[in-house]
């Protein structure tokens, strides 16, 4: 650590702060990907499949051509945008679980459009607002909680995705119904969609609204005072003080752009995946469910900097898309099960470097929420033995 | 833990939230564990503390055991003598730094105390984080062209005073001004507008944020300012890259280059950096902390020279250090803190070394001679 002379680091990969091999970041996920590749590969040899076509059939799934290619980069729209929201937050120093519920929520709010006509183009762009208003809305409340009266992030937005699902479903249910198909709600009218960029797939011009969104963060982050806050009050609080910095304020910033992502993920998920363009309550929505906790798995992968998610959602939409393939792929295909388990064997190995370095962070929010629950727990038990 | 039927018994402050007459009674239980067979180590400054209740005593400076006598042997000059360093009889203010420590302009600052008055400080009361009163009714001025220095032993609540004239803590009651604007209650940033520098004692915590680099730390506090922020409040890299490179020149900070992470600078340049920013801002008043805290002689030196550079160019320097060698050299008043309180406020010259210590310990003005 003391060395006089440390590593100038380029431009873009300056948010990448420390590796923990020391190696470029680029490269040690790389050679994080390949122990994944490796672990997975053991372990559908033992259980008697052979590796090397399964991984052929991934390869081939996912960017095997133009339609793969298309199949992939659809799924990782929305997971760029939720893995925005995880990351900003981590930057300001917080652990912000709760991109699945502001999504639901942006994704119901983007429905709303279906309920009036306007020209198209606007239309959209009043889907979108809609989406990011609600977004925002959603993940504004743990933020005021945490600010006034001191309630862990943690807790209150794991707390609210459970909110936000069953309000979802009931207003899918109840309010934005389709009247002619009871499982699903309202169709979102073709003057809201996304176009579709390749023909007969579901890759939309939305993909490029979520890389849009991951160079303007990345714009607010690193060139602007408020980003500039943000990650000053997210790495030293004290010093953030110290340096007339108003933490509560950076706090409010983080959580508002992270629900506006987060918001604009759902809307992507509703306006830009053909064929339905709506959401099946009916289903538990099945379109929906786990983006936003998949775009945790995403922004770690990235190293929680919106130029990694980018490339990690690539990825990440490749092993779900060529996970498909390797399903039905050959005379022995691996079954469902055992290619999540060999995507989660990735995904976890390539964690694990931005793991180890949010590993303190993770410590002490884990120490306050224990020591809160013991704080809480006491009378309780008073009670009980009494 | 008495309980437990303890051999050895360490005590650390143990009176330091104590009245006086719960002090009274802790000493006697003490008493009677010595008789009954426990050893028992008590670590304090308080001359008066180690007097009553002792049957040896070691003293220790810059982590060095410098004196093992017994307590039946031992004044309070001789203490007082220990803790502050070598003391010749009758010098005044024996300064223990070598020639090449000390700082080239050493000479007292000419303008003294009749600069125009940019601190005051007035009844102020504050609290430490356990709740117990830690600035206790202070008052004193500090003026442009000198400096004020601030002596005692760590922990007498000259943190806790800095943290409130920076807007870091809330103080109880009193009143702080800079030119005569109110600063309580107000935050850093208000605070800094009024041309307040701050060189705060943990870099580490406060001064610096370590993972960002030079030029992300070298406008902390000042990130906000018109010369680094366009339109948009979008940061102009190319400016404050520029701004970097002249503190990197002016003063002498060690580094690859403006994105060099602050992390891998050592603690001189770090302290560099901070003292280079700080003094940038051309402020009225700078307010020092431990500056030299930690740093080898070379980069303690160098900082002790800005500082009266500062001085001579007609700033207001508030300079709180435990190191009493720096203190002497450098100040032109000098208060000795201790317990919230500051036993005397003076000319360096006033009271020589030993006077000096005893005060430090604990030992009211007028009894020492």
């Amino acid at each position: 650590m003391s060395e006089q002379a440390g590593p100038t680091q380029s431009r873009l990969l300056r948010g990448v702060h420390r590796t923990v091999t020391g190696l470029h970041p680029a490269l040690e996920s790389m050679l994080a990907a390949l122990i994944g590749l490796l672990v997975g590969a053991a372990l559908m040899y033992m259980w008697g499949f052979n590796p090397w076509r399964a991984y052929w059939a991934l390869l081939r799934g996912a960017y095997g051509g133009s339609y793969e290619w298309a199949s992939t980069l659809a799924r990782a729209t929305p997971l760029i945008l939720t893995a925005l929201t995880f990351s900003v937050c981590v930057r300001a120093g917080m652990f912000n679980i709760g991109a699945e519920g502001q999504m639901f929520m942006g994704a119901m709010a983007a429905i709303c459009v279906a309920l009036f006509k306007m020209p198209p183009g606007i239309h959209l762009i009043v889907g979108l607002l809609f989406a990011l208003i609600a977004g925002a809305a959603w993940s504004i409340v743990p933020a005021v909680l945490k600010i006034t009266r001191g309630v862990s992030e943690v807790i209150s937005t794991i707390m609210f995705n459970w909110i936000a699902r069953w309000l979802a479903l009931y207003i899918a249910i109840f309010i934005l119904v389709d009247p002619s198909r009871a499982e699903k709600t309202l169709t979102i009218p073709v003057s809201a969609r996304f176009p579709i960029l390749v023909r007969g797939t579901d890759f939309s011009y939305s993909f490029f609204l979520a890389v849009f969104a991951a160079l303007v963060l990345y714009f607010v982050l690193w060139h602007t005072t408020m980003g500039y806050e943000v990650r000053a009050a997210g790495l030293n609080p004290t010093a953030a003080r110290y340096g007339g910095i108003r933490n509560k304020r950076t706090m409010i910033v983080s959580f508002l752009l992270g629900g506006i992502t987060a918001g604009l993920a759902g809307a992507t998920v509703v306006m830009g995946m053909p064929p339905s363009y709506a959401a099946f309550g009916g289903g538990a929505f099945p379109e929906l469910t786990n983006i936003g906790f998949d775009g945790m798995a995403v922004a770690m992968v990235g190293r929680n900097h919106p130029i990694g998610i980018i490339v990690a959602s690539v990825l990440f939409g490749g092993l779900n898309a060529g996970g498909r393939v390797m399903q039905f792929y050959g005379s022995n295909p691996v079954p469902l099960e055992m290619v999540r388990i060999v995507m989660g064997a990735i995904v976890l190995a390539m964690s694990i470097p931005e793991l180890i370095r949010l590993f303190p962070a993770i410590k002490s929010q884990g120490e306050r929420l224990v020591a809160a629950l013991r704080r809480h727990g006491r009378p309780a038990s008073k009670e009980g033995s009494a | 833990m008495l309980s437990r039927n303890v051999q050895l018994l360490i005590l650390d402050e143990p009176t330091s939230v104590l009245t006086p007459l719960e002090v009274d009674e802790l000493f006697l239980l003490l008493r009677r564990l010595r008789d009954a067979g426990t050893s028992i180590i008590l670590i304090t400054h308080k001359l008066k503390e180690v007097q009553s209740v002792t049957d040896r005593i070691v003293v220790l400076r810059h982590g060095e055991l410098v004196g093992d006598v017994k307590t039946s042997t031992a004044t309070t000059e001789r203490l007082a003598q220990l803790m502050v360093g070598r003391a010749v009889e009758g010098e005044s203010t024996a300064v223990e730094l070598s020639a090449e420590q000390l700082p080239r302009a050493g000479a007292r600052s000419k303008i003294g105390s009749s600069g125009e008055r940019i601190l005051h400080v007035a009844d102020l009361v504050a609290k430490g984080n356990t709740g117990d009163v830690a600035v206790d009714r202070l008052s004193f001025d500090v003026h442009a062209g000198e400096i004020f220095g601030i002596a005692g032993v760590e922990g007498n609540g000259q943190s806790e005073l800095v943290e409130c004239l920076t807007g870091l803590r809330r103080a109880v009651s009193g009143i702080a001004t800079i030119k005569g604007t109110d600063i309580l209650g107000k935050d850093p940033r208000e605070i800094y507008r009024l041309g307040v520098a701050h060189i705060p004692e943990d870099r580490w915590r406060l001064g610096l944020v370590l993972p960002f680099t030079l030029a992300e730390n070298a406008i902390l506090g000042v990130h906000r300012w018109k010369e680094f922020r366009g339109p948009f409040s979008f940061l102009r890299w190319g400016r404050i890259n520029r701004h970097v490179r002249e503190l990197m020149d002016r003063f002498e900070i060690q580094a690859t280059g403006p994105n060099a992470p602050a992390k891998s600078l050592s603690g001189g340049n770090q302290q560099k950096l901070i003292v280079g920013r700080e003094l940038a801002k051309n402020p009225a008043i700078v307010v020092a902390s431990q500056p030299t805290r930690g740093l080898d002689i070379g980069a303690a030196k160098y900082i002790r020279d800005l500082l009266v550079e500062m001085r001579n160019n007609g700033r207001a320097i508030l300079l709180v250090s435990a190191d009493l060698d720096e203190v002497l050299a450098l100040v032109d008043r000098l208060a000795i803190m201790y317990e919230g309180r500051f036993m005397t406020e003076c000319a360096p010259t006033d009271l020589n070394r030993q006077q000096i210590g005893m005060l430090m310990g604990g030992v009211e003005r007028k009894e020492v001679v």
